[in-house]
């Protein structure tokens, strides 16, 4: 399908977007308690675990480099439409 | 040594010029060089010791020696750049193909189920793989690369018989191909690291199996612009025998990478059995995982010409 890489990098950006504002009351706490009873600490190369430490890593690493794409895609939307 | 010879030139540059043409050379460091400067005798023979002294202008001469100093620097500073985001030997490894290497290589894609043994090669000196010359079985860089260009190119040819072509539309299956490729990769590597599967396979690997199936693409394309019918016929050959070819590759790579876990437990303890059976059923659902994205990847790619 001819999405066109400037499309497909809008999309990367959208699913990081998507990563990075995952409610940390709401959603994040019941996968740690899940995680906690589950496994006690025992086993960090289990699926939940290893994907609870992307999603945090994530959070932590791309908060600066999001505010930075975020803003120029916006402005290069808003310019060009 | 030639940033010296370069600021000696300068100081010495009125000294040439109130010398005469013929001293243009006074950085040239053997002293069998003056001689002959100095003696004036243009040499009939194309002399290879003096093919530095082949401008007399003293002007040229410096600009020549001027661009090769830049180019040098040049070099220096793009390889210190480039090496810190990937090794270029590591890269070479890859490149090291033969005609021979390359025809086996496309005949076992086509028919995988012909090569007998499928293990890779490790040199005994120092560990590390043998390069693709010597080994069938290893993974190379140069196909994936020629055959994704003969890919885009194949599109526009398909295109051209569709009268649907245009130049601009090279560049945006290119770009959009590219894409592609690279989210495969990244599927691939978060699959990886995701399941937790330590195993031999390094990002380059991964791009060159990832980029071998733009070789069964070339011949869907192929196959389409002689039989508009046939596209489907040798589309499912080419998905049977890529998947069966991704499987018998990686299944060495990644089901065996799981030995030197068995041992190695992180509380000192080893649980051979329960750490064994768990990692493998992982790792069959990677290599499943990592197979059948061929196929939907060659399907994709092609199904709307």
């Amino acid at each position: 399908m001819v999405f066109g890489l400037y499309t497909l990098l809008e999309a990367g950006l959208l699913f990081v977007n998507a990563i990075a504002i995952l409610n940390e009351e709401r959603f994040l706490r019941k996968l740690r308690s899940n995680q906690n009873t589950q496994q006690n600490y025992g086993d960090p190369t289990s699926v939940s675990s290893q994907i609870m430490t992307l999603i945090k890593s994530v959070q932590m690493v791309m908060r600066f480099p999001l505010i930075f794409c975020n803003t120029v895609v916006i402005l290069m939307l808003l310019l060009f439409g | 040594m030639r940033t010296n010879g370069f600021y000696d030139q300068q100081t010495t540059f009125s000294n040439a010029y109130s010398n005469g043409y013929n001293q243009a050379g006074p950085f040239q460091p053997s002293p069998v060089m003056s001689s002959q400067q100095q003696n004036n005798i243009p040499s009939p023979f194309f002399n290879p010791l003096q093919a530095q002294n082949l401008f007399n202008d003293p002007v040229a001469s410096m600009a020549v020696k001027y661009g090769s100093n830049l180019a040098d620097q040049g070099k220096e500073f793009v390889q210190q750049n480039v090496d810190k985001w990937f090794s270029i030997s590591k890269l070479k490894y890859y490149f090291a193909v033969d005609t021979n290497y390359v025809a086996k290589k496309l005949f076992i894609m086509l028919f995988p189920f012909l090569n007998r043994d499928w293990s890779v090669k490790y040199s005994q000196d120092d560990g590390t793989a043998v390069p693709p010359k010597l080994d069938v079985n290893a993974p190379d860089m140069y196909i994936p690369v020629m055959a994704f260009v003969t890919y885009i190119l194949m599109v526009g040819v398909t295109l051209g018989t569709q009268d649907k072509f245009s130049p601009e539309k090279l560049g945006i299956y290119a770009s959009s191909a590219l894409g592609w490729f690279v989210i495969e990769v990244l599927l691939i590597l978060l699959s990886l690291q995701i399941l937790s599967v330590k195993s031999a396979l390094k990002t380059f690997d991964i791009m060159a199996f990832s980029g071998y199936k733009y070789f069964g693409m070339i011949l869907c394309l192929m196959g389409q612009l002689v039989l508009p019918d046939a596209y489907y016929f040798v589309l499912l050959y080419v998905c049977l025998s890529f998947t069966y070819f991704m499987v018998r590759n990686l299944k060495l790579m990644i089901l065996m990478g799981n030995n030197n876990n068995q041992n190695n437990n992180q509380n000192g303890e080893s649980n051979p059995y329960e750490q064994s059976s768990y990692g493998n059923k992982r790792r069959i659902y990677v290599l499943l995982f990592i197979s059948l994205l061929q196929p939907l990847f060659i399907w994709w790619l092609t199904f709307k010409f």
